[in-house]
């Protein structure tokens, strides 16, 4: 195990802390994650997130399609998780090079008053199969390729970032499923200790005193909890974390007295889940049975392609039961409410739980009536803005909002949809522009920057002049209005068309909007009834109501996926089935598990073969992973180009030689005995035919551009065209042209390359025979 | 506030900001596109949004051209006759006739503060009598084009610019500017065009300067397709107050930025920093891949203000379209950080000085681009006083690493 960086380390991460302010074990539950980051002035601050809530996946460390400044503005945006593994491009990693007291913060660009940012190492969204992890080891992903990080490395990248809050590393299986009983225990029996590995006391070595910590641990830990598609592995996992450590093992997490004690959250990643196939079950025909997403692994299943769920298991989109009061599945297979329970059965109530690839609202709406999730990923809102999908829904469901047909609204708008063209009014019907705002209005705004733009108050000055200019243009009133007029669907329905990126930023900003209106309805819902139980069916209700009211099939999210691949096709463009919305010269972002992920790591690949190409021809020296010289690969890559410049070279001199008796027969100029294209190197400028027209010499300029690797003619086919070309009946009309004193010298010459080619055919033929 | 930078919104926004964004950069005048705009959404919608200002949400200027240059450019089977410019529908490979009359009616309905007549555009390369030829119908054609924006009724809501032609020739631009000229009362302004498609610096300044020395001092002059920093000071200098250009925008998506010490590759290969003793490339290509420095640490725009590093700025741009945006916004900042300082030094009476600086932080590692020394000269800045630096022939552009533009 490599020993972390010696770079001496003081820890100031904040605490966190949870409140469960009311709500069962399992069902609708509201809560308060608090962080209080110790300020540099006397007053502490504070960020408080009220739970359900959501937080947002970076993409290589940024949110995708927003810019900083729009980060800053979403108020939505409390938490962002950034997955590690895209830095490690580089070792160390490039962050990590960052200094000052919130490098995480501080590298990303996020706002540490404002902001929780919580690192886990891999992409949470990416289940795509993996090279197997090993003992102190998880395999990750980047865009150089499967790097190691072993425990030592990640504490060391923990330490040295300081994240508000760390995912511990666990041995999640990304192999071909069904996973053997053999490797459900070894994972988990990997995952627990690589949680104490994190948990262990910090210090320089092991002597430090770790009487002086403090009672809890000063990392904000969140673990994944493992166990796959098995309830007792789950509750196997779970019971590792509360049971009471001795010996060795409890000195290791000195002073936990067992490993939940250090741990400040639960996680679930669903990706996992969903990659799971379908386990032999009683009852197929009952919905329930047949789900944990299956297939959704399988590439070529294009339905699976956009991530979401696919029309075939539109009858139940989730495992979840469309109502609590089902009957208990005696079904072999779980569902996946019971596998969270499982995992959850024995532990503290009042820690939060976080889960990842949630992929509708329906199903967020399920975790919370059913299990009591606190924290929901958003990734799925990012792949709608993606495909051009303007969310819009709306929950609790106002009474006025009762449909009549009975037909159940989809989730948002395919704003690619030629219905939108001469479309002005804003994105959503559930949710007003801020401009449109009246006093009697009761619908909420969406405060988005596509429904609600607002004057930037002070744009930067680039000249003195530019100040009196500002000034005039205010007084002018063009618009004194802070709040200004949406943007319309026909704007985005443009920019979708015209390939422009704003669109994608605009979506994004909205639906990180929705989704956190939805967060608020559901804790709205929950804290409105003191009695616990008149919440949990009152919440109950409106979940159904959403049902009900909300096409759960997601077929606006498929219809727009196609159009999407409609109009990148039509810019003739690679549609490599993952996000849109980048220019045509870069390639395309991330999306787990799918074949579009495949063709990305191929296209990154090429890249990066390319410039290694390109690194190597200007004279570097290539590195491995480690950082030292490569030498036999950049060998590989010297001889490589070598070798290409030799073949560019034979068929620069082939098509030199056609080109000139091309341009021979063609004109009708006077000819030298060197105007010949004589199948000569060097061309003979001595008319002593017997000398140079020799048959090696011929036969090496006719046959070289024949060794180039990718060369179809054959020895046969060249010396066939050459026959026809030097026969003495064909070369008549050029020997007229000769002038006077080189003509014999010429016949000759005609009638030498001609002989050698006779020979040539013999011998083939003898070859053949 | 002139002279000023325009940055080019082909299709109804800057590639990836939004309208808000780009005016909170201090941005108040954009271009944008006619031909792509009929294409996409369409007059019709345009019509219906009430003109471009409303459909993109943006209050302050927008400036279209003609769409006589994106037709000839873009379109496979322009032809050029004395009605207009005849070309294959993108829609229906149709042919289709763009005249001048409809050429400003489609810019009425886009309803840009300023427009362009269409011209008869021919490559700055091209020589012979069509050069002469094309000259002479843009005059023409101004003259339609005047005449369609007069019935209008629209000449207090919109201004029209005429354009120069007459390709390299001095003898052409003369006769063209003796027109245009005459028409002052019926034009706003005027924009030098035929130029920047590949001619010799020197010969672009020469042409500029006789341009700018002859048109009427009341009308704004606006240089189309200018957008390096040293070919918008030269142009300045020598008495152009508007340019555009996609090329901060898009260098900015190459990951590119502007810089005032020069351009600053940000995408640079992927193996490159891992090579750290080795060639000569190590330090020049690899530095960005660690450097917690901004791209500028002087510099207003968002993402230099928000310490965004260089080596952040390396992780992303070319790949996630939030690297696109970083760049792009200081890039854009740059180029009104630069047409600022130069008004402010104007108006201060100290602009050789600004010349002088800008030229001595941008080249003076490299050696000052000859033409450019020619044409300040031609005004009476000379840069080479008191500087101790090569010249250099050709173009002079700057690039951090040649491949990238």
């Amino acid at each position: 195990m490599a020993k972390p960086p010696a770079k001496p380390i003081s820890i100031y991460v904040p605490k966190l802390t949870f409140t469960l302010d009311q709500g069962p074990q399992f069902g609708p539950r509201i809560g308060r994650l608090c962080l209080t980051r110790r300020s540099d002035r006397l007053s502490n601050h504070t960020i408080d997130i009220p739970t359900p809530n959501f937080l947002i996946g970076t993409s290589r460390g940024v949110v995708p399609h927003l810019s900083r400044d729009h980060v800053h503005s979403a108020n939505a945006i409390s938490w962002i998780n950034v997955p590690f593994e895209s830095f490690l491009e580089h070792t160390p990693p490039v962050p990590t090079h960052q200094t000052g007291s919130q490098p995480l913060h501080d590298f990303l660009g996020f706002d540490s008053s404002k902001h929780i940012v919580s690192l886990s190492l891999r992409d949470p969204l990416d289940a795509q199969e993996m090279p197997p992890n090993g003992n102190t080891h998880v395999s990750a992903l980047c865009m150089r390729g499967v790097k190691k990080v072993t425990l030592a490395d990640w504490r060391s990248y923990v330490l040295i970032m300081q994240p508000d809050i760390a995912f511990a590393l666990s041995d999640t299986p990304f192999t071909a499923v069904p996973h053997s009983q053999k490797r459900i225990t070894k994972s988990i029996e990997r995952s627990t200790a690589w949680l104490a590995d994190l948990l262990r006391p910090f210090g320089n070595s092991t002597e430090d005193s770790p009487s002086e910590s403090t009672s809890t641990h000063p990392l904000n830990v969140f673990v994944h909890m493992a166990g796959g598609a098995s309830i007792f592995a789950r509750k196997s996992f779970s019971h590792n974390l509360t049971e009471n450590l001795h010996g060795l093992e409890a000195d290791a997490v000195n002073p936990l007295r067992c490993l939940d004690d250090g741990v400040a959250g639960y996680a679930f990643d669903l990706a996992t889940l969903r990659m799971k196939p379908v386990p032999i079950s009683v009852g197929e025909d009952r919905g329930r049975s047949i789900e944990i997403a299956h297939n959704s692994s399988i590439p070529q299943d294009l339905e699976s392609l956009a991530g979401m769920p696919t029309p075939n298991t539109t009858r139940t989109p989730t495992s979840f039961s469309s109502s609590m009061n089902d009957p208990p599945s005696f079904s072999l297979s779980p569902t996946l409410d019971e596998l969270l329970r499982a995992s959850l059965n024995s532990l503290p109530i009042a820690k939060p739980r976080l889960i990842t690839d949630v992929r509708s609202p329906h199903e967020i709406l399920r975790l919370v009536r059913d299990v009591g999730i606190d924290v929901y990923d958003a990734g799925w809102v990012v792949k709608a803005a993606d495909v051009g999908v303007a969310l819009d829904f709306i929950f609790p469901i106002p009474s006025a909002h009762v449909g009549l047909d009975h037909r159940k609204r989809d989730i948002g708008h395919n704003l690619y949809d030629s219905k939108y063209a001469g479309d002005f009014t804003s994105v959503t019907d559930a949710f007003l522009a801020g401009r449109d705002r009246t006093p009697s209005s009761i619908s909420p705004i969406c405060p988005c920057i596509a429904c609600s733009p607002v004057t930037s108050g002070y744009p930067i000055h680039h000249s003195k002049a530019d100040v009196q200019s500002h000034q005039a243009h205010l007084d002018d009133g063009v618009d004194q209005e802070p709040l200004l007029p949406p943007f319309t669907r026909a704007y985005l329905h443009h920019l979708l068309h015209t390939h422009e990126m704003s669109a994608h930023t605009f979506l994004v900003a909205h639906n990180v909007a929705v989704l956190d209106a939805l967060f608020t309805g559901v804790r709205t819902i929950i804290s409105g009834h003191a009695d616990q139980n008149e919440a949990v069916a009152f919440f109950a209700r409106e979940v159904r109501r959403f049902e009900d009211a909300y096409d759960e099939t997601l077929s606006v999210l498929h219809t727009a996926r196609d159009n999407w691949k409609d109009v990148k096709q039509a810019r003739g463009e690679f549609v490599d089935e993952s996000a849109p919305g980048k220019e045509e010269e870069t390639p395309s972002k991330e999306l787990p598990n799918d074949e579009g992920h495949l063709n990305r790591l191929h296209k990154e690949r090429e890249l990066i073969e390319m410039s290694e190409i390109e690194w190597v021809r200007g004279g570097g020296v290539l590195r491995d992973g480690r950082g030292r010289r490569d030498k036999a690969r950049t060998e590989l890559i010297r001889a490589e180009l070598k070798l290409q410049e030799e073949e560019k070279e034979k068929m620069g001199r082939w098509r030199d030689h056609e080109e000139r008796w091309k341009a021979l027969v063609t004109s009708d100029k006077a000819i030298l005995f060197t105007d010949v294209p004589w199948p000569l190197r060097p061309a003979p400028s001595c008319k002593d035919t017997t000398s140079t027209f020799t048959l090696p010499a011929i036969s090496a300029f006719l046959f070289e551009s024949l060794s180039v690797r990718n060369n179809t003619v054959t020895k046969k086919s060249r010396i066939r065209s050459s026959i026809l070309r030097w026969h003495p009946d064909k070369s008549s009309s050029i020997i007229s042209r000769v002038v006077s004193e080189d003509a014999d010298a010429v016949r000759e010459g005609i009638h030498a390359v001609f002989h050698c080619l006779k020979r040539l055919q013999d011998n083939e033929r003898d070859k053949i025979e | 506030m002139l002279p000023t930078f325009m940055p080019v919104a082909t299709q109804a926004a800057i590639k990836g900001l939004t309208p808000q964004q780009v005016e909170s950069l201090g941005i108040t005048l954009i271009l944008n596109n006619t031909y792509h705009l009929n294409l996409r959404p369409g007059i019709k919608v345009l019509d219906e949004a009430g003109g471009a200002h409303k459909f993109q949400g943006w209050d302050r200027n927008i400036l279209t051209d003609s769409g006589g240059f994106q037709l000839v450019s873009l379109s496979k089977f322009a032809n050029i006759t004395e009605e207009g410019a005849l070309f294959a529908s993108p829609f229906n490979g149709e042919p289709t006739m763009l005249t001048p009359e409809e050429s400003i009616s489609i810019q009425h309905s886009i309803g840009a503060d300023i427009i362009m007549q269409l011209d008869d555009v021919v490559s700055s390369l091209t020589v012979g009598p069509r050069v002469g030829e094309a000259m002479h119908r843009s005059v023409r054609w101004l003259d339609r084009c005047i005449e369609q924006h007069e019935k209008s009724g629209r000449k207090d809501k919109q201004n029209l610019f005429a354009i120069v032609q007459g390709g390299l020739d001095p003898a052409l631009r003369d006769q063209c500017l003796d027109a245009m000229i005459a028409r002052k009362d019926q034009v706003a302004g005027y924009a030098i065009g035929g130029l920047s498609g590949g001619e010799e610096k020197d010969v672009f300044w020469r042409i500029i300067k006789q341009c700018a020395d002859r048109l009427p001092s009341d009308r704004p002059r606006y240089s189309m397709g200018i957008g390096f920093a040293e070919d918008l000071l030269v142009c300045v200098a020598l008495g152009v107050d508007m340019a555009d250009c996609v090329f901060p925008t898009r260098t900015a998506r190459f990951g590119v930025a502007l810089t005032f010490e020069g351009p600053l590759n940000l995408s640079t290969p992927i193996v490159v920093d891992i090579a750290v003793h080795n060639s000569r490339f190590d330090t020049e290509l690899g530095k960005h891949t660690r450097s917690m420095e901004p791209i500028d640490k002087n510099c207003p725009c968002p993402t230099c203000a928000s310490g965004m590093s260089r080596a952040m700025l390396h992780h992303v741009v070319t790949i996630e379209t939030a690297g696109a945006h970083a760049v792009t916004i200081h890039n854009l900042v740059f180029q009104a950080q630069l047409m600022g300082g130069a008004r402010d030094a104007i108006l201060e009476g100290r602009f050789p000085e600004y010349l002088r600086s800008f030229f001595h932080n941008y080249f003076g590692d490299t050696g000052y681009p000859e033409w450019c020394v020619n044409a300040l000269r031609s005004v009476g800045v000379d840069l080479m006083e008191g500087a101790n630096v090569p010249l250099i022939q050709g173009s002079g552009a700057k690039w951090e690493y040649s491949d990238a533009a």
